[in-house]
């Protein structure tokens, strides 16, 4: 698989005075992934993204974006090209008074031509399902809406890559389950690689790894099942298991086997129509 | 008694126009002493505009709220009582954090009460202990302070009034996991400690079960659902079909009871969810 | 009740007047503007208000929202009427009351400066009530670019009025969520001398230029995540065309001032 994104003992701190927020930091993305990163607040999660398009500098070390190095003053474009970020508080996002305009943010900043432009929105829109919204005023949308408007402003500006910092953190459930299907039709659909830094869990699960971080260092890393199958270092990070997959070890506990490591309900049952079926 | 009471409550919504968001169609409901109470429904579904009912900010076109059995809306001062026995935090109410200290922006409240300087220091003081944070911090500013801080001192702003009735508008919003427990304990030793009424919002069906003695669910600006934890869980279908979460190991049951499965009763935690297998497999001999 | 506000609201329609290009609307009215006050007799005034009123009926805005705009303006016109009636002592005696004297010259400069206020305010709520913020932004910006060749950054300008605008309704938002979370504490901005009430204002501006801050970092960042660096090089989805109804219009316009001038020409002796 391509790496797209290297972090290569990259250390970082807001100020001379203050600590480091992230320390020795060795990390790699890889294109056409689904990455989850998961950690508690501090943990360092969202001053990664930062660093990933060159809005943070690392204090040492280097952060390799499709093979610009972030330090650069010349790549910052050339990167932010490559690489789009969706921010959290999605009111403070959206630029124009009318949601095509925002849209089109991007692509007008690129210089492209008025046609490709049009072109460009339209299908964005399309994507994240808000084209009916397109002469809407963003500020009586939704906070569901907003965020996948935000994600049409990246997708309209062709980027191979979408970072997203915590972009879920403010929605409700029906927004937030809006957000993460828009997510995954991005990649599944566009090829579009995408990195979701949040603390939501059940986000995880649906990811193709989760990279969870502590204390300004990764403490644990590969697919879902493999990441939550360490329960009780989770916990004590502050992070929670998956519900089921939870069960799934009590009863273990008790002798009773659900095989696989369920993530979900449905994963679950079929788990447990196995172990039914063995026995009976 | 009860403490709080909501008579037939009709705002901003009259037959016949269209359905405006947020309004309220006729709620009706009693708030007991010392019960904990989750009041759940997707944006929109009139949960906020009923919170701000409560307190007397919004005031409704028909119908009442009753504070200790007595209208709030009799007078100017059962009003103003209302507002200091009946205290709301809003969503996110770190964003309301004004005063150069804690110590200052925490007696904000008690100050508007007209009371005298000690009871202030005293109320502050209590109420920086009851939501977890040192003396230390009462000549910090607050906005040197951490996220999940500021949110504590902002709740403390309204604790400090000492209201019998604790009201908080998604008090877990944007914590990370950590934050969130820390925060579902601080309300459920509040309300232990000092016996009183607290009210909050959550999309969290694990976090509601985690603290709430009874749940309100809300859909339309109508009370959809009413109940225990328990009653209002065991019926997760019809949660779903609010649009709602429903708590994971209810859809687990759900979906176990889908796949022709019948263990009873539909659990909603992790233990009950255990015990009840269990029972299944032993009965059926599959243990 | 903060949210009644009406300055700088857009109705939209399908108007003549709402199809008008933005620039057209914004120099016509200009123009227009100046016209109010060249014409010095009522034939003049009579033209110029009579044709603020087509505009208006051609716009098809309710008349509901107008009297809404002239209602905060309405003790102003009225003041200034009455003090033209009472400082005009020229002309005919018609009314006179211990200090109080009214002649029909003040009468008439008092009606005359009432329809010009009026008619004045009338045809600029008119431009933002039919053009769209974005619109009328676009439109300063293409205006004002001349201005370039002097080194004035137009196009950050116009940058700030989008952003203005598009902050606008969220700060509103925002000052009434604060002002209800400070009341549920017992805050009071309604009784009090003025200094107490000065006072009450702290716990609102504080969090709100506290959240404005905040807002303007995060969308800083937003900003240059997307490639923006500044006017250069930029491209506009918007593309703002003339049509015949900008014609049409320019030269009823043009008209009418032309008419203004006639009529200030030969009535001259009437007032």
């Amino acid at each position: 698989m391509n790496k797209i994104i290297e972090f290569k003992n990259v250390s970082f701190s807001y100020s001379e005075e203050e600590e480091a927020v992230l320390q020795n930091l060795d990390l790699d993305f890889y294109e056409g992934q689904f990455t989850c990163v998961l950690g508690h607040n501090g943990s360092g999660k969202s001053t990664m993204a930062k660093l990933i398009n060159a809005l943070y500098i690392p204090t040492s070390g280097t952060v390799i974006s499709y093979g610009l190095d972030t330090a650069d003053e010349k790549n910052e474009i050339p990167i932010r090209r490559n690489i789009g970020m969706v921010f959290q508080n999605p009111d403070n996002q959206i630029v124009a008074t009318i949601v095509e305009d925002d849209v089109a943010f991007g692509p007008e900043n690129l210089g492209l031509p008025r046609d490709e432009i049009r072109k460009r929105v339209d299908e964005a829109l399309k994507a994240v399902n808000m084209y009916e919204y397109r002469y809407h005023e963003p500020h009586r949308l939704s906070g569901g809406q907003k965020q996948r408007i935000a994600i049409a402003g990246v997708i309209a500006m062709k980027t191979n890559c979408i970072v997203l910092d915590e972009p879920t953190a403010m929605l409700d459930p029906k927004g937030r389950r809006e957000v993460i299907e828009t997510l995954l039709k991005l990649k599944n659909e566009y090829g579009i690689s995408v990195i979701l830094v949040t603390h939501f869990m059940d986000e995880a699960v649906k990811a193709d790894r989760v990279v969870v971080m502590n204390d300004g260092k990764v403490c644990l890393d590969g697919t879902p099942a493999q990441v939550f199958s360490n329960a009780s270092h989770l916990e004590s990070m502050g992070l929670t298991v998956p519900k089921p997959l939870e069960l799934a070890y009590q009863l273990q506990k008790n002798g009773v086997r659900i095989n696989g490591e369920p993530l979900t309900a449905a994963e679950f049952v079929d788990g447990f129509k196995n172990y039914v079926e063995n026995r009976g | 008694m009860s403490v709080l009471s909501v008579k037939n409550l009709i705002y901003g919504y009259s037959k016949g126009t269209p359905f405006e968001k947020g309004a309220l169609k006729g709620v009706s409901v009693d708030f007991e002493k010392g019960e904990i109470v989750a009041l759940i429904g997707h944006t929109g579904s009139g949960k906020s505009t009923l919170l701000q009912h409560l307190n007397g900010l919004l005031k409704p076109d028909s119908g009442d709220v009753l504070f200790e059995g007595e209208s709030i809306h009799k007078s100017k001062q059962t009003l103003r009582n209302c507002r200091f026995n009946v205290g709301l935090c809003f969503q996110y109410p770190e964003q309301q954090l004004f005063d150069s200290t804690v110590y200052k922006d925490v007696a904000f409240g008690p100050a508007n009460m007209g009371l005298p300087a000690e009871e202030i220091d005293k109320r502050v003081k209590d109420s920086v202990a009851y939501v977890g944070l040192s003396e230390d911090y009462l000549e910090k500013s607050p906005f040197d302070l951490s996220g999940g801080e500021k949110r504590r001192v902002a709740i403390a702003g309204v604790l400090s009034m000492e209201p019998k009735v604790l009201i908080l508008d998604e008090p877990t919003a944007g914590l990370d996991p950590v934050g969130k427990n820390n925060l579902l304990k601080l309300i459920k030793d509040y309300n232990n400690k000092t016996g009183n009424t607290v009210i909050f919002v959550s999309h969290n069906m694990d976090d509601v079960a985690l603290v709430a003695d009874k749940v309100i669910v809300m859909n339309d600006g109508e009370i959809a659902m009413e109940g225990t934890v328990e009653e209002v869980y065991s019926q997760g279908e019809k949660l779903a079909g609010l649009g709602l979460d429903v708590p994971e190991i209810t859809s687990v049951f759900i979906e176990l009871k889908n796949a022709g499965f019948d263990l009873g009763k539909t659990e909603y935690t992790v233990d009950g969810a255990k015990e009840s297998i269990i029972k299944f497999l032993s009965e059926g001999g599959l243990l | 009740m903060i949210k009644d506000i009406t300055i700088g609201q857009y109705f939209p329609g399908k108007s003549f007047i709402h199809k008008l290009d933005a620039r057209t609307k914004i120099l016509l009215t200009l123009v227009f503007l100046v016209f109010i006050f060249i014409c010095k007799n009522f034939y003049s005034l009579l033209l110029v208000c009579g044709f603020g009123v087509v505009v208006y009926l051609l716009s098809r805005i309710s008349p509901k929202v107008i009297l809404k705009s002239f209602k905060p303006l309405l003790p102003i016109v009225i003041l200034t009427t009455v003090l033209q009636l009472y400082y005009i002592k020229d002309g005919n005696l018609i009314f006179e009351w211990k200090f109080i004297s009214i002649t029909d010259k003040g009468v008439f400069t008092a009606v005359f400066i009432a329809a010009r206020i009026l008619t004045l305010l009338l045809v600029s709520s008119l431009l933002t009530y039919t053009t769209s913020p974005t619109d009328l932004t676009d439109a300063i910006e293409k205006l004002l670019s001349p201005l370039k060749l002097l080194k004035i950054e137009v196009h950050t300008f116009a940058m700030m009025m989008t952003i203005a605008l598009r902050f606008i309704p969220t700060l509103v938002d925002e000052i009434d969520r604060i002002m209800s979370a400070q009341k549920a504490r017992g805050a009071d901005f309604e009784n009090g001398n003025i200094i107490k009430r000065i006072k009450a204002l702290f716990p609102i501006f504080i969090p709100l230029f506290i959240s404005a801050f905040k807002r303007a970092i995060e969308l800083a960042d937003a900003m240059s995540c997307r490639c923006y660096t500044g006017g250069d090089g930029r491209t506009r989805l918007r593309q703002m065309k003339f049509s015949w109804r900008d014609i049409v219009g320019s030269v009823v316009t043009v008209a009418v001032c032309v008419g203004v001038i006639v009529l200030n020409y030969f009535f001259v002796h009437l007032i």
